[in-house]
């Protein structure tokens, strides 16, 4: 069988916390091919960033329990390597864009030694040519090489994630871990840090894994989308077959639920009810409590078969024929 | 003919900083009827919040006028004001910040009727459960504590603690920015129902330019302390014609399977700095049209039906 580039097989993870155990991801599933982008949308709490965090292997000891799968990148699987050579790869052939620029920067560093000691960690390359190349980065980046000896507070938010990606860019990397990238960014600086990411992205031919809740950063940046609720994946397939066909209930609510740009509606319609808690997961299907179309046997204490709608776009909803609106 | 409910004439806030006046608010003008919604839409460090919050008396304004119902409410004393307060509300961004963590559920929500002492104990008890639910908040939780709850509920007591005092005017600063699409639906259908039943005006202060389409009148674009556009909402998106307004619009990304990657036009540079601003438009470092004559006093002119906009160029 063909080799993928990244394949995550049956992920579970579970967190005790306060002497109850969380459902954060379960049995989570999907691959990514080399020059692709993947977008994981999903609300506060669905599990997102804990899988992007599985997969570079930086969850908490403490506390963390993985009862099962496979992170399978370029055939090995990273859940099995030693921190040794998790270390080698992180920031290297994988490397992760945070959230939050203000706090992913060490405030009392110069923002040219956080990005050259990436290169040195990585490369056998005198200091002198590594930072040389930081520069460089920082140019690519769309910051003036005279402003590598200045700390974080002299730069404005976007300016901020753009060093955050400077380092994440440095050394080249094949998969780009982003979790949500532009969340913290107003709308217009926003647009010029994504084209930013998705004109490097291009360039290196690497692939990404945005995690996001905005819908609209999604369909501008993937080539496939995977919806999360509970820690599940409830849907996924092209972005075309996600917007054309979204089959999940939760799907369909989320995208009902967006005020839209063009048309006028008096009243938006909201998914009634709230996330199931994760320590407390309904039997079945998670949705089930808020699905307008659950029946008895969504709540049977077995899991939801994922289903195929067509080749390449599958769902986790017993119900999705007749869910179809 | 009856005064708007609120009218704010060239209202002005500037704070003085070691590196000179910064001007969050600068010469804004706009009224508001009763039982219609004022949309504010700006990017972070426009000065939107610092505009609701001046109206409220949060902050004392630097010059200008502000009449509520006909009456000047910009300078007022103690005692003044806390009776107009009455009428004026705010509801916050973060419902994880604004509510004490330490008040159970209903002291939260009777606090406004304690402090204006309204009714007796069983009355103010009743008010506050009729509150409850009216802004769809169970019975149950009225002995919970901000912690027990999530922040959709936690915002609608938020809004419950707004209405305590049947206001007539609320300035509502970003209110769902903290919430989940899911949620934020919600919240902005209570607020919509509540205007409907009460006849309640907002300034719904905010980035989300869907959001804002959604709940809006009419619209006032912010920029850099200013009001660079303002005209009633289907027009704003229709018929954009401030430079900022059409760069702003540009910047979302659409939702759909359309999107191809393919170019739009994106606005380079970032907002200069609000303080000491030079005189001309403020958008003229990242205008594609900027030339000699933005470099002079802009005027606020009205070039449509209920249309203002702040920039030479357009006709």
């Amino acid at each position: 069988m063909e080799e993928k580039f990244l394949e995550v097989k049956n992920l579970t993870i579970d967190f005790t916390s306060a002497g109850s155990i969380v459902h954060a991801v379960n049995d989570v599933s999907f691959t990514l091919d080399r020059g692709k982008v993947l977008g994981l949308i999903g609300e506060t709490g669905a599990g997102k960033s804990v899988v992007a965090k599985a997969i570079l292997q930086i969850l908490p000891d403490h506390g963390t329990k993985i009862r099962g799968g496979e992170i399978l990148f370029e055939g090995k699987d990273l859940m099995k390597l030693k921190e040794d050579q998790l270390m080698k790869i992180r920031g290297n052939a994988i490397s992760m864009i945070f959230q939050d620029p203000m706090t992913a920067l060490n405030p009392i560093m110069r923002i040219g030694t956080q990005i050259t000691e990436v290169i040195t960690h990585h490369k056998k390359i005198s200091k002198a040519d590594a930072e040389k190349e930081a520069m460089a980065m920082l140019e690519k980046v769309g910051i003036p090489s005279e402003r590598f000896r200045e700390y974080p507070h002299q730069f404005s938010g976007g300016m901020k994630q753009r060093v955050v990606c400077a380092m994440a860019l440095a050394c080249n990397p094949v998969l780009l871990l982003a979790d949500e990238p532009t969340t913290a960014l107003d709308v217009t600086i926003q647009a010029q840090v994504l084209k930013m990411i998705s004109d490097l992205r291009k360039e290196l031919n690497a692939s990404m894994l945005i995690i996001t809740h905005d819908i609209g950063v999604v369909s501008k940046v993937c080539d496939d989308i995977a919806i999360m609720y509970a820690g599940q994946i409830i849907e996924k397939g092209s972005k075309k077959q996600i917007f054309s066909n979204p089959s999940h209930p939760y799907t369909q609510g989320l995208f009902a639920a967006l005020p839209s740009m063009n048309e006028d509606v008096e009243y938006l319609h909201p998914i009634e009810g709230l996330p199931p808690d994760p320590a407390n997961l309904p039997k079945g299907c998670p949705f089930a409590p808020r699905c307008p179309r659950a029946t008895d046997e969504c709540r049977m204490d077995k899991p939801i078969p994922v289903t195929m709608v067509e080749e390449g776009h599958t769902t986790k909803c017993l119900r999705y024929k007749e869910a179809r609106t | 003919m009856k005064a708007p409910l609120l009218e704010v004439r060239n209202l002005k806030k500037y704070f003085t900083t070691g590196r000179g006046l910064l001007h969050a608010v600068d010469d804004v003008s706009f009224s508001i009827e009763e039982g219609t919604t004022l949309g504010v839409v700006g990017e972070s460090g426009c000065g939107k919040s610092t505009l609701g919050r001046t109206i409220l008396h949060l902050y004392e304004p630097t010059d200008g006028k502000m009449f509520f119902e006909g009456r000047d409410i910009t300078n007022l004393d103690k005692r003044q004001l806390k009776e107009i307060r009455a009428n004026m509300q705010m509801i916050f961004q973060d419902p994880y910040s604004s509510l004490d963590p330490r008040k159970m559920i209903e002291d939260t929500i009777m606090e406004p009727l304690k402090v204006y002492k309204i009714g007796t104990k069983e009355e103010r008890l009743q008010k506050t459960m009729e509150i409850m639910r009216m802004v769809g908040l169970d019975e149950r939780l009225r002995q919970s504590f901000p912690h027990e709850l999530n922040g959709g509920r936690r915002q609608r007591v938020v809004v419950a603690r707004a209405l305590a005092l049947n206001p007539k005017f609320i300035v509502c600063d970003e209110p769902v920015s903290a919430l989940d699409v899911s949620v934020q639906a919600q919240i902005l259908n209570l607020l919509r129902d509540l205007q409907k039943e009460h006849g309640l005006s907002y300034i719904f202060i905010t980035h989300d330019m869907s959001v804002v389409r959604h709940i809006s009148d009419e619209i006032c674009v912010m920029y850099l302390g200013q009001i660079v556009e303002k005209c009633p909402t289907a027009e704003l998106f229709k018929n954009p014609l401030h430079p900022y307004t059409q760069a702003l619009l540009a910047s979302i990304p659409v939702v759909g399977a359309d999107d191809d990657g393919s170019e739009t036009e994106i606005i380079q540079g970032e907002l200069s700095s609000p303080i000491n601003p030079k005189p001309g438009c403020r958008f003229f470092n990242r205008c594609k049209y900027a030339c000699e004559k933005c470099r002079e006093e802009q005027q606020f002119r009205e070039v449509g039906p209920g249309h203002h906009v702040l920039c030479h160029m357009v006709k």
